[in-house]
């Protein structure tokens, strides 16, 4: 291969690099709003039970009974918005690194934090509430669900590696 | 491409060719019908809707996108504006559905150019001017596939217009797109209007060069730009270039379909009989312009010393609907209805005898069992 071969495939390698990037980044955003219905879920029917979990503290005299609903909807307030706030941080930031405006490697600590606690809840799934192995339609749906995100950010730090070891070949062979 | 190189141009290749003043005109005439021939039109003057040349936009909202509808819109775009340059490519690692559409990319200098130069040599006039018209097209439409497919004809949307500075040097700026159809292409601003991204594969808007908008028919503008089948090579389409390989080899087809010429070879131009208007034509192709008929015609006039009149659709249109039934296949517009019959029924045999179903069936092939 001719050192202009080089150049072109080492080329078309960087922009399926940051084409990946990209569509990934948009995968982030959109997985985004999938984590924060699924977390509002198995608050309203699901295992996360908070009216449970305030009722077992014990107050010196009784609460009012508009606490529960009101702690329980800002609780799932504030949890939604911290799930949106890191997708959109790490899916807008991948945007903006696929597309050569921001080159900054930040993203990707958050990209890899959000794939290991993704990927170390999928078993749980298949635990049902009183700890038995339980499997459904719906929950491999789910599972699977977060498995793609799990590909879709491993994909997103792997073409991030690539496009730096590329882009340092391009240079060395210019 | 356009009217000012289909009608003008054509005119002035035919004429270098050795073709008199009205010879002349009736070839560039005919190779302008081609983009003027709808279903529509030959409707209304009661002729053989399947020799359609073309779609108008009605047409195409129209258009069904199942199988069938598919088929009809591939023997047309493929047949006249889209010449296929390897109905038997190769491409590593894709499905057969994939490969029936990847085949069908336009490209100059193919097997199926030669086909359609030899099938004018027989013919008419008219099949003359279909035959530049293809010829013309395969340079201008290169990389592009006259079938609906997403996966062949989608782009990204980094475009890069190639041109020159003051200094000499190659410079780039992006192109931005508008979808704003009704609009004029903005030369000095650099908007241009392409077509909407959709997502569905079959769509007709994912036919031809939308995505590109009418870059590939303007003949100053030289870009770069990543074509969804290029698995991210991009590709640079230099149409000053492609537009003067064009004319030159019109000029050789010319020569041969008068006689003058052995063979119609691939990848061979008349570059001497062009030689001394070769400064002129790309000063030309050169010119940032959004309609080159002016210069094209004033060039044609001044080979000729005629005057070139204006393409007017409706020329022949009387002619055709007075003759008697039996007369019909002399007047102009018969001729050139047979000579596109002749043409799409070579291609589409060419495409199914590929083992390609886009294309439609082919009668006589089928009942004779495919041919090897």
């Amino acid at each position: 291969m001719s050192q202009m071969d080089n150049i072109v495939e080492i080329k078309k390698n960087i922009k399926k690099c940051e084409s990946n990037i990209t569509i990934t980044g948009i995968g982030v955003l959109v997985f985004g709003l999938w984590d924060v219905l699924k977390f509002i879920i198995q608050t309203a029917y699901g295992s996360i039970d908070i009216a449970r979990e305030l009722s077992e503290i014990e107050l010196d005299s009784e609460i009012d009974p508009i606490i529960v609903p009101l702690i329980t909807f800002f609780f799932i307030l504030f949890v939604s918005l911290i799930i949106i706030v890191v997708h959109c941080f790490i899916g807008l930031r991948a945007i903006g690194y696929g597309r050569g405006i921001k080159r900054k490697w930040g993203f990707l600590f958050f990209a890899g934090i959000i794939a290991v606690m993704t990927a170390i809840g999928i078993p749980d799934y298949f635990v049902s509430r009183d700890g038995r192995f339980f499997i459904d339609d719906t929950v491999v749906a789910a599972a699977l669900v977060d498995l793609t995100l799990c590909y879709i950010l491993c994909d997103m730090i792997f073409s991030a590696i690539g496009l730096k070891i590329f882009s340092s070949k391009l240079e060395q062979e210019q | 491409m356009q009217e000012d190189f289909h009608y003008y141009a054509t005119y002035c290749a035919a004429f270098l060719a050795g073709y008199d003043h009205y010879e002349s005109l009736d070839i560039c005439y005919s190779a302008q019908f081609v983009d003027m021939c709808s279903r529509t039109y030959l409707s209304g003057i009661k002729a053989r809707t399947d020799a359609a040349t073309t779609q108008l936009q009605l047409e195409m909202m129209d258009a069904r996108t199942d199988i069938m509808g598919l088929q009809d819109i591939t023997r047309i775009w493929a047949s006249f504006h889209f010449l296929p340059k390897d109905l038997y490519a190769t491409h590593k690692f894709r499905t057969r559905r994939y490969m029936n559409k990847y085949r069908l990319i336009c490209g100059p200098n193919s097997d199926l150019l030669v086909k359609t130069v030899e099938l004018a040599r027989a013919g008419t006039l008219q099949a003359v001017g279909i035959a530049m018209h293809v010829l013309a097209d395969t340079w201008a439409h290169a990389n592009f596939a006259g079938t609906p497919s997403l996966v062949i004809n989608n782009t990204t949307p980094d475009f890069y217009e190639i041109y020159t500075d003051e200094e000499g040097k190659e410079v780039e700026k992006k192109i931005h797109f508008r979808h704003n159809p009704s609009a004029a292409d903005d030369l000095d601003g650099d908007n241009f209007t392409n077509s909407l991204y959709q997502g569905n594969e079959d769509s007709v808007m994912n036919l031809g060069h939308g995505r590109a908008g009418h870059l590939p028919d303007y003949s100053f503008i030289k870009y770069r730009y990543y074509p969804a089948w290029g698995d991210y090579h991009e590709l640079i389409k230099d149409n000053p270039s492609d537009y003067m390989h064009a004319f030159a080899q019109m000029v050789y087809a010319m020569r041969y379909l008068r006689g003058e010429e052995e063979s119609f070879e691939k990848d061979t131009y008349a570059w001497d009989v062009i030689e001394p208007y070769r400064e002129r034509i790309d000063s030309i192709l050169r010119k940032r312009q959004l309609n080159a008929c002016a210069d094209w015609k004033a060039l044609g006039e001044e080979l000729s010393g005629r005057e070139i009149p204006d393409f007017d659709v409706n020329e022949y249109q009387v002619e055709y609907e007075l003759v008697n039934k039996e007369q019909k296949r002399e007047a102009f517009l018969g001729k050139f209805i047979k000579a596109a019959l002749a043409q799409k029924g070579m291609v589409s045999s060419e495409i199914y005898k590929s083992g390609n179903l886009l294309g439609g069936f082919v009668k006589e092939l089928l009942i004779k069992g495919r041919l090897s």
